[in-house]
């Protein structure tokens, strides 16, 4: 993510249409992606990129400029992005529709085709669905959005040494979970 | 083993993401030159490294911002609204709007008007009282059935001396 002039930030501040604009170019990409990478979903990924510009306009009266505007915009995203998986899994467990019913059903091209054999895209998305939320988030910021791991700390409020314990699991399990589709 | 151990902990962290120093690097180097085990770790980790980075970034839908946009607009014109109402509006509520001050002085003058019409009343039934109590010293009433009626005006010491 671009970094963004003070002055940007205090204009948009006072309801400058032209500032936000520029805030939002700098920043949509990160927001977007995230979500996208988050809930797998282009809908939930779009309804999350203007919740959270939608939170950036409404807070950023009240937001200390002199704190990080980045570290700010990135916890509000993972967060609306997690509540976003986690609404849309449970209301995914309460629907039984069409496709719900068709992926139930045995497939033994879909069962021997395995995790490796499918495009990269399905592949990583698969493969993130099998994390739990706090390690597909570590996961996402590090290998997609390429924070260190004192800004991913600093995002998620938690301590380096755990973004480092939450980075080796995640990475674990995709081994194991990739070794598992090998042929 | 243990020094492994300690190697593919970093592989799996701080070396695959850059966070070791250059001695811890030049370290981990050497022992994957020798050590086939922690070698193909790394190999299998890069390529997973791989399919991260083989993602394409998404395109944000420029129908998003124009959502956005819109939202913010719709917003501010609500604001607008609520903070400054039209003319008509305001004629409206100074007529129609119930206020305390008006509630109050209403009551007020009700109270007083039924306050005037029940002394007047009042006035008349007293007028006439004191015309009857006049009429009882006078030991008769115009209200008794025959034109005269005996009051007890007291005890019977004080009926003697009237």
């Amino acid at each position: 993510m671009n970094d963004i002039a003070l002055d940007v930030l205090e204009r948009a501040s006072v309801g400058n249409m032209d500032a936000f604009g520029q805030i939002y170019k700098a920043t949509s990409s990160f927001v977007y992606n995230v979500a996208f990478r988050t809930t797998h979903n282009s809908a939930d990924a779009e309804e999350v990129t203007q919740d959270v510009f939608m939170k950036i306009y409404k807070n950023l009266k009240g937001f200390q400029l002199r704190s990080a505007f980045k570290t700010w915009v990135y916890r509000i995203t993972v967060n609306t992005a997690i509540n976003r998986y986690r609404k849309s899994k449970k209301e995914e467990k309460n629907r039984v529709d069409y496709d719900n019913i068709i992926e139930s059903l045995p497939d033994s091209r879909l069962a021997t085709e395995g995790v490796a054999q499918r495009d990269n895209e399905a592949r990583l998305n698969a493969l993130l669905d099998m994390l739990s939320y706090e390690h597909k988030t570590c996961l996402i910021l590090r290998e997609i959005e390429g924070l260190s791991y004192q800004e991913i700390a600093g995002t998620l409020r938690i301590p380096v040494n755990t973004v480092r314990s939450r980075l080796k699991r995640a990475r674990q399990a995709l081994l194991e979970e990739a070794g598992r589709g090998k042929p | 083993m243990m020094q492994c151990k300690k190697i593919q902990e970093l592989l799996k962290t701080d070396y695959l993401d850059g966070e070791v120093n250059p001695q811890e690097e030049q370290f981990i180097k050497e022992h994957l030159k020798q050590c086939p085990g922690c070698s193909r770790l790394e190999k299998e980790l890069q390529a997973q490294r791989m399919l991260f980075q083989g993602a394409a970034r998404k395109q944000v839908p420029e129908r998003v911002w124009h959502n956005i946009r819109d939202a913010i607009v719709a917003q501010r014109l609500n604001l607008r609204k609520s903070l400054s109402p039209g003319i008509l509006e305001r004629l409206k509520g100074l007529i129609f709007t119930r206020r305390p001050v008006f509630a109050l002085a209403t009551s007020f003058s009700v109270l007083i008007l039924l306050a005037v019409i029940a002394a007047t009343f009042i006035q008349g039934k007293v007028s006439l009282s004191k015309q009857n109590a006049a009429e009882s010293i006078a030991g008769y009433s115009l209200n008794g059935e025959n034109g005269y009626v005996l009051y007890d005006l007291g005890t019977s010491i004080e009926e003697y001396f009237l």
